[in-house]
């Protein structure tokens, strides 16, 4: 018969090669994804790559303009600008990753047990996130970071929370849609419990809407800290993050505008390669956004 | 096989209403019926007529508004013990989405043993065993549903609802979202299946040819409520109710017969949101007088077990 022949193929890698291509097809997206990747390996082989220890101070070399000794110059401190961005990858990479994981691990079940149940157990989350989102952004991060204390961990835990709600009402929306689609009716004629098929059903058909909201949200969750770090309520300051950098060198923009501008660039550049390498996988994950 | 004294199902005034905006919809709205163990009901009727729905109340997948449901003469009406659960089961219409996109084969029909908690080393050996019974080449094991065509789909929904090897199973429509030339092969692995493992089914379908090839008897429902309850041959060759005669006259007959004139209904089957009195299909019966559109008729004998419901018949 034909149609056994037809479907005799490996399909698992041939479905991702069909991904691959289909994303390799969006230069943008490529753009992004190679920016991305950039930022990534900077982070990872940051110790290789810097110059001085990025806390170094030298108080007679202080605001002295990108030259030989000081690939992209140094700070009011005497900083070298390029070990201290460097590092600023890695703080920003965290922050961004960690602050999102969290984030899917709390808001995704919540939400899709909100939208499998719906009722009342839906209509108390959904308000509670509401009061979560009525608050603006950053005011509600820099609230608990006064909260908790500034350290890496707690400027992570608040933009988190922050990016909670978000995860929640997606993963909602797609349990919504799901919870009268007939294989968890299947599954529910078959006797399983409510968190089975949860776990089992509802959260792996959502998760790729989930993964392209994530990465999106990596982006934007690192300019949210950039924010707090520049408002000087992020990291202490020891800590080398692109916004209290940019923060700091903001006060010298006139005498020596590298300062704030390379940690500027840097922000730029991830967070740039973050939404178009982001919008790149809901193209090819989201089957409603495909042309 | 003798069929037993008590039933494997007993459904007793069952009612599903639905809130809506506009009023209360009456889904099901009274039904009765019993099967026997190792028969096959078929319950028969247009779109939105509730047979689907009945289908969901007798398994509890969605709870009865009013009624009794029996299992082997004990009361299931709106309880979830997952004992039970392995004794009834369901096979959907749309193999589609019925199957989660996201799991393979193996991984589907294994589910149940999963759920009722099979040990891991049984669990290979019975999905095996069930495949083969089902027709379905082990190298499906490690598919995707999207893989599979309609016809091979569907039969891992039915190796999915039998491999905890239920008494009674509703079929929902197991067929009507199948190319024809796949529907006859389903049906045959059905019946072949009911005969060797004693199962109990409750058959719904649009499709009267397809109930008559199955059921022992046949359940006409309209409109929420069951119109005429018959012995499968006795139910095509003498119908009683209006509504089933003009079914039977739906249905195309491959030989062209002139001069018989056909019975078509006019106008659309009413809201089933806050119905009038009377008996449901007066609006539509060519035959109805005053009587059907004030008094409600009921279920009644019209002789050795044909059921119907109709005030013109005597």
């Amino acid at each position: 018969m034909t149609s056994s022949t037809a479907i005799s193929y490996r399909s698992k890698d041939t479905e991702l090669r069909k991904a691959i291509r289909r994303f390799a097809r969006r230069k943008v997206a490529v753009i992004g994804a190679a920016l991305v990747l950039v930022f990534v390996a900077i982070a990872l082989a940051a110790p290789l790559l810097i110059t001085q220890d990025p806390n170094d101070q030298n108080l007679a070399e202080i605001l002295k303009p990108p030259g030989k000794e000081h690939f992209l110059g140094t700070d009011e401190l005497g900083r070298d600008i390029w070990s201290r961005v460097i590092y600023g990858a890695r703080v920003s990479l965290i922050i961004g990753i960690a602050s999102v994981l969290v984030a899917i691990v709390v808001g995704v079940p919540l939400g899709a047990i909100a939208g499998y149940y719906g009722g009342w157990i839906d209509e108390i989350m959904m308000r509670v996130l509401d009061v979560l989102l009525a608050f603006p952004g950053v005011l509600l991060t820099i609230v608990l970071v006064v909260i908790l204390g500034p350290s890496l961990q707690n400027v992570i835990i608040s933009v988190a929370v922050y990016s909670v709600p978000g995860f929640a009402r997606l993963a909602r929306g797609e349990a919504l849609g799901l919870r009268n689609a007939e294989f968890i009716e299947a599954s529910q004629a078959l006797g399983a419990p409510g968190w089975w098929v949860i776990a089992t059903h509802v959260i792996p058909n959502i998760i790729s809407p989930v993964i392209v909201m994530g990465t999106l949200s990596v982006g934007n969750n690192i300019l949210t800290a950039a924010s707090m770090g520049f408002l000087g309520m992020g990291v202490p300051p020891d800590v080398p993050e692109w916004g209290a950098m940019l923060s700091n060198g903001r006060k010298y923009l006139l005498v020596a505008p590298h300062a704030a501008t390379i940690p500027g660039l840097a922000i730029l550049l991830l967070v740039l390669g973050l939404n178009l390498f982001g919008d790149g996988l809901r193209d090819i994950l989201d089957p409603k956004m495909r042309e | 096989m003798t069929l037993s004294a008590q039933p494997i199902v007993e459904v007793r005034d069952v009612k599903k209403y639905f809130r809506v905006p506009r009023g209360t919809l009456r889904a099901v709205d009274g039904v009765s019926f019993s099967i026997e163990r190792g028969e096959t009901l078929g319950l028969v009727g247009e779109s939105g007529c509730g047979k689907s729905t009945t289908g969901r109340v007798v398994l509890n997948l969605i709870p009865a508004t009013a009624g009794t449901i029996l299992f082997n003469g004990e009361d299931v009406t709106n309880s979830v013990d997952r004992r039970k659960r392995r004794e009834m089961q369901i096979i959907f219409q749309d193999p589609y989405s019925s199957l989660d996109p996201r799991k393979t084969v193996g991984k589907i029909i294994e589910e149940p043993l999963v759920i009722q908690g099979i040990p891991r080393r049984e669990r290979a050996s019975l999905v095996k065993e069930i495949m083969a019974d089902v027709g379905l080449s082990a190298d499906y094991y490690t598919r995707f549903p999207h893989e599979l065509d309609g016809g091979r789909r569907q039969r891992v929904g039915i190796a999915r609802a039998l491999i905890l090897k239920p008494k009674f199973v509703v079929c929902d429509e197991p067929v009507s979202a199948l190319d024809v030339s796949i529907q006859a092969q389903i049906l045959n692995l059905l019946q072949d299946l009911g005969e060797q493992m004693g199962l109990t089914y409750l058959f719904i379908s649009h499709n009267l040819s397809v109930v008559k090839h199955l059921s022992r008897r046949v359940a006409v429902m309209y409109l929420g409520k069951i119109v005429e309850l018959a012995e499968t041959n006795e139910l095509f060759k003498n119908p009683l109710h209006p509504y089933t005669r003009a079914l039977l006259a739906a249905v195309p007959i491959p030989k062209y017969r002139p001069g018989k004139p056909k019975m078509v209904l006019s106008g659309d089957v009413p809201s089933p949101i806050d119905p009038k009195p009377g008996c449901r299909f007066a609006p539509r019966c060519p035959e109805a007088t005053e009587v059907c559109s004030s008094e409600d008729p009921l279920l009644r004998d019209a002789g050795a077990g044909h059921l119907v419901s109709c005030h013109l018949v005597r």
